[in-house]
């Protein structure tokens, strides 16, 4: 394996430490290949050889793009380091667990397919995540987008644990919503809703937002038409930047009303702003933001 | 990502040529040496990585006590056998252990293919056939 050496800097890997951390890195794989094929073999697949060494740099959080990360690990016990950070995963993937089950148990039926098959899909993949051989796959299948995605260079149970933190807040914010209204303005935002994988945070904290802009009750969730054009006069005229930044002065006093003080709420209904402002100022330039801040769809007939 | 090549650890090719030594069987270490390129070669070729050292040691206790060996072949031999090793690994998906291949191909080489090494796939695997037919015991390599 190639260990990259850095840089010209005095504090940089030299060639010495680079080849001598090649060789620990090395050693700990062959330990983590005998343990996998049970001592049996002296040979793997490539593949296989491949996903066992990024497992490995995943669980000591070294990156091989990022020659820096590899410093914390000179003239350390690479096996010790091993075991510790395998336990730190162990106990990440008991905590992930648990959240799952708890968002299984705790989540309406919204009748969103993609959330409820993700749901359990997570919950029960996290059981057999193997943070000893594959710690850098991530465990489930997601079908359900957040509003806020999770960053790509996160895996494994970070991944996992970051997506249910951040659905979490997501649905501790529609939690505070009468879920008849939830309902009908999803209805209203998209027809067919259920059943494919759009996300339901944003309608919902879109309309919220809107109508704390206005001064008016975000909990009504139902933006009127005359609500609209006066948003529509109040955007307009605004670069995206300056709508962004009026939407977040509005978020203090939406997370008030709906009594949520999490920082990850505050966290996700910024992220909410920088989404939704270039999309309201660029159907404000059409003058039409019903498809921004949705009406109430008409309710399923029996 | 690049793995090392396997290598022969020091006195490896001695232990090889004493154990093979009553059956008039040796290795010089320019043999020796062109038989570890040939085994990276065979790993290229397999797709396959060695992370525990080379398997012609392996090998060579295997197939050294074969009736069918020639003096002169051996470390031709050798290297086609370790051609052949690393390619039933990948056919049989690793479910054989190295010592356990190692064992079946010898049965095979000195059974069904009569010490004919292009004979030696179809008759390591007409002996798995047999070994099922006749209900053997070998754990979870039932397929094969």
């Amino acid at each position: 394996m190639m260990i990259p050496a850095i840089g010209t800097n005095s504090d940089d890997l030299t060639q010495a430490q680079s080849d001598a951390l090649g060789e620990a890195l090395l050693a700990l794989f062959r330990a983590q290949a005998r343990a996998y094929t049970l001592g049996d073999s002296d040979s793997l697949p490539l593949g296989t050889a491949n996903e066992l060494m990024a497992s490995l740099l995943y669980t000591l959080d070294v990156h091989p793009a990022q020659p820096e990360s590899f410093r914390p690990l000179i003239g350390r016990d690479l096996q010790a380091l091993y075991r510790g950070a395998l336990r730190r995963l162990e106990e990440k993937q008991r905590r992930a667990l648990a959240l799952a089950q708890s968002l299984c148990l705790s989540t309406p039926d919204y009748g969103c397919i993609a959330l409820r098959d993700t749901l359990h899909s997570i919950q029960s993949a996290l059981p057999g995540y193997d943070a000893r051989f594959f710690a850098h796959r991530i465990p489930g299948e997601i079908d359900y987008q957040l509003a806020e995605p999770v960053p790509e260079s996160l895996l494994g149970v970070d991944y996992i644990l970051e997506y249910l933190l951040r659905l979490r807040a997501e649905l501790r914010f529609l939690s505070c919503f009468y879920l008849p209204r939830v309902l009908a303005l999803l209805s209203g935002a998209q027809a067919e809703w259920r059943e494919l994988v759009s996300n339901l945070y944003l309608p919902v904290a879109a309309n919220a937002l809107g109508l704390s802009l206005l001064g008016e009750n975000p909990r009504r969730l139902h933006v009127r038409r005359e609500e609209r054009r006066t948003l529509l006069a109040l955007l307009a005229p605004l670069h995206p930047l300056d709508a962004q930044n009026q939407m977040e002065r509005a978020c203090p006093g939406l997370l008030a009303a709906l009594d949520l003080r999490e920082p990850r709420d505050a966290q996700a209904l910024r992220a909410l702003c920088r989404d939704l402002a270039p999309r309201a100022a660029c159907a404000a330039a059409s003058g039409d933001l019903s498809g921004v801040f949705p009406s109430f769809g008409m309710p399923e007939r029996a | 990502m690049l793995f090392p090549a396997p290598r022969l650890p020091d006195g490896a090719l001695e232990a090889i040529n004493r154990r093979t030594a009553s059956f008039g069987l040796a290795l010089t270490p320019a043999q020796a040496a062109a038989l570890q390129r040939r085994e990276q070669h065979a790993l290229a070729q397999t797709g396959r990585v060695a992370f525990g050292g080379s398997a012609l040691p392996r090998l060579a206790e295997a197939f050294s006590d074969s009736p069918f060996i020639q003096r002169d072949a051996w470390s031709e031999n050798l290297g086609e056998l370790t051609q052949l090793f690393y390619a039933l690994k990948n056919e049989t998906a690793d479910a054989l252990s190295d010592d356990e291949l190692a064992a079946r191909m010898a049965q095979a080489f000195n059974g069904p293919a009569q010490g004919d090494l292009t004979a030696m796939t179809d008759a390591f695997f007409m002996q798995a056939d047999d070994r099922e037919a006749s209900d053997d015991d070998s754990g979870d390599w039932d397929e094969f």
